[in-house]
C-alpha cells in the first residue's frame, strides 16, 4: 500500500513536470500601421490626389487573447485586458504562455467581453482615467478613433468614432480569428488605413453611442487585424 | 429538547441578520428589501464612507473649484436641489433636468431620469464631465487629488498605498451615497410599532394602496422603473426621456419613477421640476393626463380624487417625510475636514 501511494505520488510529480515544462511564455506584439508605415499620430496620410486623412487618437481594447490547436485551446496571454494607445507607442507587446508554442490559430475579442462591461468602474488598463468609460452612458467604449479628414464636412472637417455598446441590440464587441504559426515572436499587424476603405468618411464620421451605426462600424474591425509576415 | 430548538432557530435568525448586515455594511429596516447593488465589488467601510463625504462636499470636482455635489444634491432637500425646476451647474450654467434626490440608492438599479447609467460607481462620472454640472474630467479630479495637503494621506490609510485611482475616487462616492438611508419617516415608525397613524392618514393610506401604489410600492414608494405618466412634452426642452437611451420609441417619454419619501424636501416635482407642490401634482394626475401611446396602462382612466380625498392622500404622503434624515450629522459636510485646505 505505501509502495503504490509512492509510485502514484511520483506519477503525480513526473506528469506535472512534464506538462510544465511543455508551456513557454512568448511574446506577442500588436504594430498599429497606416497600410505599408507604422502609424504616427497627427501626420496627414493622402488618401487620393486631394484628399487627406490624419489620425489624433486611436485607443482601443483587446481581451482574451487564445491559441488554439486544431480547435483546442492551448494557451493565452497572461493579462486578460489589454488597452492599446497609439500615443503610448505604435508597437504593443505583451507575453503569452502556450505548450510547446504549437498553436495554428489566434483567436481575441476587439472591445471588452459583456461580463466585465457589466462589472462597470474597475481599475488597471480599464480605470475610468482610460477615458474608455462612457460618462452618460452605460459601459466601456470598446474602439476610440479621432482625427481630421478634408472628405468630412464636419466642423473643422473632424471625425470621431466611440465605438461601444454591449447589450444587444448594440453589442459591438468583435471576435477576430487569424491562423498563425507558434514560431518566433508574433507580430499582429493592425492596418488603419483599412478602417477608411470599409467606411466612407464622407458619409459616416460621428459615432458616439451605441447604436446602428456603432455595430456597422464595428464589423469593420476585425479587418484591420492581420499577422504581420516580415 | 424544546429550548434547544428555540436555541438554534434563534441562532439562525441571529447569523441570518448578522450576515445581512454584515454583507452590505449598511443599517436597513428588516422590511426593506434585498438591496440591488453589488457591494462584493465596493464593500462598505466607514472610512471610506467618510472619505466619499469629503469628496461629496468638495468643490474641487468641479473645472474651477466651485460646484460641489452637494451644492445640487443638499442634504436639508433630500439631497435634491430645490429653488429651481432645472439644475444649475458650473459658471451659471442651467441644464435640462431637475437634479433627483440621493437616498436609499443601494435598491436602485439604474441612475439619471432616463436611466442613462446602470451602474452607481460609474454615475458620477457623469455630472463630473458635463459641460453644465461640474465642466471637469475624472483625470482632472485624480490630479487635483494627487496635489491636494489632505487627501493622498486618507487614500493611504485606507488602501494601505498612496495611488489615487478613478476607481478609487469613484467608489468612495458610491459608498457615501449608499450610506444615505432614510428609514425612519412616521412611515417607517408606524411599521415598527411606534407610532400609529391618524384617521386621515389611515383614509390617505388606503387611497395611495388603490391609486398608487402599483408604480410607487412600499416600502421604498418606487419600483424605480420608467413609465410615461402622462405629462405634456414641454416644448422648449423636448426632452423624449429613456427612448433618447435604448433608441425605442415604446421608451417615448418615460422617465424614471421616483420615491415618495422625503418630498416635503424634495420640491419641485417631476424631471424637469414643473411642479412646485403636492397640489400641482394632484392636479395633473386627477385632471391634466396626456393621452399617449406609451401612456402608463395605470393611468389610462385617469385618477379621480375628491378634493377630500386628496388632502388625506397629502396627509399620508406626509408621513414619509424623514426629518431625521436630512438633519443627521453623519450625512453634513465635515467642517474640520475642509479647515485649513482652501487653496488647494
Amino acid at each position: 500500500m505505501g509502495l503504490k501511494t509512492t509510485y502514484s505520488c511520483l506519477c503525480f510529480l513526473l506528469c506535472s513536470f512534464a506538462v510544465k515544462a511543455q508551456k513557454t511564455t512568448a511574446e506577442i506584439s500588436f504594430q498599429l500601421f497606416f497600410d505599408k508605415l507604422p502609424l504616427e499620430l497627427a501626420k496627414q496620410y493622402p488618401v487620393s490626389e486631394k484628399d487627406s486623412i490624419t489620425i489624433d487618437f486611436l485607443k482601443f481594447y483587446i481581451s482574451d487573447i487564445t491559441f488554439l490547436k486544431e480547435g483546442t485551446q492551448v494557451g493565452k496571454s497572461k493579462e486578460k485586458h489589454h488597452l492599446i494607445d497609439a500615443r503610448h507607442s505604435s508597437l504593443y507587446k505583451t507575453l503569452y504562455k502556450v505548450k510547446n508554442k504549437n498553436f495554428d490559430t489566434i483567436t481575441f475579442l476587439v472591445g471588452l467581453d459583456s461580463k466585465t462591461q457589466e462589472k462597470g468602474i474597475q481599475g488597471g488598463v480599464l480605470d475610468p482615467t482610460s477615458q474608455m468609460y462612457w460618462t452618460w452612458q452605460n459601459g466601456f467604449i470598446n474602439f476610440k478613433l479621432e482625427g481630421e479628414s478634408s472628405l468630412c464636412t464636419t466642423r473643422k472637417n473632424k471625425f470621431q468614432f466611440h465605438v461601444g455598446g454591449f447589450q444587444e441590440p448594440y453589442a459591438t464587441s468583435q471576435e477576430v480569428s487569424l491562423k498563425a504559426k507558434g514560431a518566433k515572436p508574433l507580430v499582429i499587424k493592425v492596418d488603419v488605413a483599412s478602417f477608411f476603405n470599409a467606411i466612407d468618411i464622407s458619409q459616416t464620421n460621428t459615432v458616439t453611442s451605441p447604436n446602428k451605426n456603432a455595430v456597422l462600424v464595428s464589423k469593420v474591425l476585425p479587418t484591420l487585424f492581420s499577422v504581420h509576415e516580415n | 429538547m424544546k429550548i434547544n430548538n428555540i436555541i438554534i432557530g434563534l441562532s439562525i435568525v441571529l447569523t441570518a441578520t448578522y450576515c445581512g448586515v454584515k454583507k452590505s455594511g449598511l443599517e436597513t429596516p428588516e422590511y426593506f428589501p434585498v438591496p440591488h447593488y453589488n457591494f462584493d465589488n465596493n464593500p462598505i467601510s466607514k472610512a471610506k464612507i467618510s472619505l466619499g463625504n469629503n469628496l461629496f462636499y468638495d468643490p474641487l470636482l468641479s473645472a474651477n473649484n466651485t460646484i460641489s455635489c452637494a451644492l445640487r444634491h443638499s442634504p436639508y432637500a433630500g439631497f435634491a436641489h430645490t429653488d429651481h425646476d432645472l439644475s444649475h451647474g458650473i459658471y451659471d450654467s442651467v441644464g435640462t433636468r431637475n437634479a433627483p434626490p440621493l437616498f436609499n440608492i443601494a435598491w436602485q438599479d439604474r441612475f439619471m431620469w432616463d436611466g442613462a447609467i446602470d451602474n452607481l460607481d460609474a454615475q458620477a462620472l457623469a455630472p463630473i464631465s458635463h459641460a453644465t454640472e461640474m465642466g471637469s474630467s475624472i483625470n482632472e479630479v485624480v490630479a487635483k487629488l494627487k496635489a491636494h495637503k489632505k487627501y493622498p494621506e486618507l487614500f493611504q490609510e485606507i488602501y494601505k498605498d498612496s495611488l489615487i485611482t478613478g476607481e478609487r475616487v469613484l467608489k468612495v462616492l458610491a459608498q457615501f451615497q449608499l450610506s444615505l438611508i432614510s428609514s425612519n419617516s412616521k412611515y417607517d415608525q408606524v411599521k415598527k410599532g411606534a407610532a400609529n397613524y391618524t384617521p386621515k392618514e389611515i383614509s390617505g393610506y388606503n387611497i395611495y394602496k388603490s391609486n398608487c401604489a402599483s408604480c410607487h410600492a412600499e416600502p421604498l414608494f418606487s419600483i424605480y422603473g420608467f413609465a410615461n405618466n402622462g405629462l405634456a412634452l414641454d416644448s422648449t426642452l423636448k426632452d423624449i426621456g429613456r427612448q433618447k437611451i435604448t433608441l425605442n420609441p415604446k421608451d417615448s417619454l418615460h422617465f424614471k419613477i421616483p420615491s415618495l419619501r422625503n418630498l416635503n424636501y424634495t420640491f419641485p416635482y417631476m424631471h424637469d421640476g414643473r411642479f412646485k407642490t403636492l397640489r400641482e401634482v394632484l392636479k395633473h394626475y386627477t385632471k391634466k393626463i396626456q393621452n399617449s401611446t406609451t401612456l402608463s396602462t395605470e393611468l389610462k382612466n385617469g385618477i379621480s380624487l375628491t378634493k377630500k380625498q386628496q388632502t388625506d392622500l397629502i396627509a399620508f404622503l406626509n408621513t414619509l417625510n424623514d426629518r431625521d434624515f436630512v438633519v443627521s450629522q453623519k450625512h453634513q459636510i465635515n467642517r474640520s475636514f475642509f479647515i485649513n485646505t482652501e487653496g488647494n
